[in-house]
């Protein structure tokens, strides 16, 4: 930006309003902003009522490795904020390498929840699930995001709900099934529910009428989503092989996948898809996904002939699918083995998919079987792109051989 | 066809300015108005001028027709626009803070706001001092007296040249070394300071000496001062 004639001839800045200069400030990082007490006496304080706090790593120096000492630091600044404090703050985040003192950690919670905080993210790098987080903060009225790292979650039996919460971000958190349950069921405007190493919940059960955005990377042994109306984007990944299941249970994809008639946006990441697959897939599911659009298949186990058939399933019940993605895994020592063309498939043609990516395939001629079942039966599709580890590309004159349905269609052959 | 429905803005010395009401309303405080209609006759804008006003319409304008779904205009482009557009003098831009916090147009505040924050950050005090004209009315025993409440947040970086190995201290240990003293109120913008003659460790030594002479200055105890001085001369000259 050209330098222009930037001096005032008076202090404009110091009498600004608050809420204004607050918006200024905010805008740096809080060191910087720290900095700002030394300008002059009016200028002191101003740092301290501050709506938002930022406290991360960058905030100390690098030769300050102490993790005692980063707190005091901390200390140091929030004590600093309690004393003078006068508004609210909005937002405090802290996701410094530090050993924090519970004690003063929940005090300054208590501050927090009683100043109407909007925005809580606490990330407790040291003691990992050995804080307990106050109950209060499951009570503050305007809490509308909460992301916690480490912590115990515990509700108190007077626990009514957080009204205004839209977003949610548990990592590695100790939550026991019920509370969570209780804690998604009782937030009433909850849009975004990111689940992350949650290992000891072993059962998910995720009801909300207005969740529209699900994340779950962790271990466990089922999940149930129901009552989810609203929900349009689910990315699941199961870091745990998944156990054998009773014979005579219905089939999970039916159960868990089956119900969503929203959905937008399915990401199915590796050991879940073979979670999916257990008991008897259907070729097709009892009712269509009319809203999917774009089916994403991380880290796929498609040597396994059920993980295929759970594919198969979805793909028959998606007649609006814009954007099908499979990334193979990289333990398959070859696909599709048992690719055949059922009565489901034959009459089944894509007649929205524009983009097709494929990742991860060892030129074998049963994914050559597929790649042109899906080249024949789209035909609106704009890209194909196919990339193989290892082996011999599939040369694009050989793929243009398949018949593809489009004409525009093109063609994309990489090599890994 | 329709007629575009118009508002009809009055500024603070009488300027008048008539314009589309989708355009009038991206300022939450005349959409107010409207709504509770109050916006018959001409809106008067006591605190904002006529110059002022019509740079906040500009502004206006050119964000709705952005909103439009028919129009074109990508991200990139309303960026650049945006960009030279706060591309004013500094008396300027602080009217239209004003402004737009009065008329609350959240867009033009937060685009306002941004560009006094970049041009705070990553300059020293003194620098900020001299762009906004504030005076500094600490003694010196309240300034050190700060610096010190926050000492975490005055840390700067000493920055040896050939071996990258960066050594952070305290700005009142560096500027026992005079060199380093001249630069840091030569307003050296860079928050790492390049030595080319020193090596590390030599650089190393220099800082625990200084080190040591900031403690015994602090505990008033005179002979250390004069052999530290000794110490800290030698390895600069080489």
């Amino acid at each position: 930006m050209a330098e222009m004639k930037r001096c005032t001839n008076i202090d404009r800045i110091s009498n600004l309003p608050w809420d204004v200069l607050d918006t200024i400030l905010v805008h740096i990082p809080l060191k910087e902003a720290v900095r700002t007490s030394i300008l002059s006496s009016k200028w002191r304080y101003k740092w301290t009522g501050l709506s938002r706090f930022n406290i991360d790593d960058k905030c100390f120096p690098s030769y300050l490795s102490d993790k005692v000492l980063r707190w005091k630091v901390i200390l140091k600044i929030i004590h600093q904020v309690q004393s003078n404090h006068g508004g609210p703050v909005e937002k405090f985040r802290l996701a410094a390498y530090c050993m924090p003192n519970h004690c003063d950690l929940d005090q300054w919670i208590w501050f927090l929840t009683d100043k109407g905080i909007k925005e809580l993210i606490l990330k407790e790098f040291d003691s990992i699930k050995r804080f307990k987080l106050p109950p209060e903060v499951f009570s503050c009225p305007q809490l509308s995001c909460l992301e916690l790292y480490g912590c115990i979650i515990m509700l108190s039996p007077t626990f009514r709900g957080l009204n205004s919460l839209i977003s949610l971000n548990l990592s590695h958190i100790y939550i026991s099934c019920d509370t969570l349950e209780s804690l998604i069921a009782n937030c009433p405007v909850l849009e975004r529910l990111t689940l992350i190493n949650i290992d000891h919940s072993t059962v998910f059960k995720i009801s909300n009428l207005n969740l529209k955005y699900l994340k779950i990377d962790s271990k466990f042994e089922d999940i149930c989503l129901k009552s989810v109306p609203l929900l349009s984007t689910v990315d699941i990944r199961l870091r745990v092989k998944p156990r054998h299941s009773d014979q005579g249970k219905a089939c999970n994809l039916v159960r868990v996948i089956g119900c969503l008639y929203s959905i937008n946006k399915l990401i199915l990441s590796s050991n879940f898809l073979e979670f999916l697959a257990y008991n008897d897939v259907p070729e097709r599911l009892p009712a269509m996904l009319n809203h999917l659009l774009t089916l994403d298949l991380r880290d796929a186990r498609l040597d396994s002939s059920k993980v295929v058939k759970v594919l198969l399933s979805i793909l028959c019940s998606s007649p609006s699918l814009e954007e099908l993605i499979i990334s193979v895994s990289p333990l398959c020592r070859y696909t599709f083995l048992d690719f055949q063309r059922s009565e489901c498939l034959v009459g089944l043609y894509f007649n929205k998919l524009k983009v097709v990516k494929i990742r991860g395939l060892l030129s074998t001629n049963h994914e050559c079987e597929f790649i042109k079942f899906i080249l024949a039966h789209s035909p609106v599709l704009e890209t194909i792109t196919i990339v193989t580890y290892g082996g011999e590309i599939i040369p694009n004159s050989v793929l243009l051989q398949f018949e593809p349905a489009s004409e525009h269609v093109k063609v994309i052959s990489l090599r890994s | 066809m329709s007629s575009v429905k118009k508002v009809t803005l009055k500024s603070s010395d009488g300027e008048i300015f008539e314009v589309e009401e989708t355009v009038a309303m991206e300022s939450q405080t005349i959409k107010g108005l409207i709504e509770d209609d109050c916006a018959d006759n001409a809106i008067p804008l006591p605190n904002v001028t006529g110059h002022i006003l019509s740079l906040v319409i500009q502004y206006c304008k050119e964000h709705t027709s952005s909103s439009d779904s028919n129009s074109s205009k990508s991200n990139e482009k309303l960026k650049a626009w945006d960009t030279q557009f706060i591309n004013v003098d500094l008396n300027v831009l602080f009217d239209l803070i004003m402004a737009a916090n009065y008329l609350n147009v959240k867009g033009l505040l937060d685009l306002t706001c941004q560009t006094v924050a970049d041009m705070i950050k990553e300059k020293t005090p003194e620098q900020i001092r001299a762009m906004f004209n504030i005076v500094n009315d600490f003694t010196p025993e309240e300034e050190e007296e700060v610096r010190r409440e926050n000492a975490w947040a005055f840390e700067i970086s000493l920055k040896n040249n050939n071996v990258v190995d960066t050594f952070e201290v305290e700005e009142s240990m560096a500027k026992e070394l005079q060199t380093i003293k001249n630069m840091i109120e030569d307003n050296y913008t860079d928050s790492v300071i390049p030595l080319h003659n020193v090596t590390s460790d030599i650089l190393e030594l220099v800082i625990e000496d200084c080190k040591k002479h900031v403690e015994a200055a602090e505990s008033e105890s005179e002979p250390s001062y004069s052999l530290a001085s000794k110490l800290i001369d030698d390895p600069l000259k080489a």
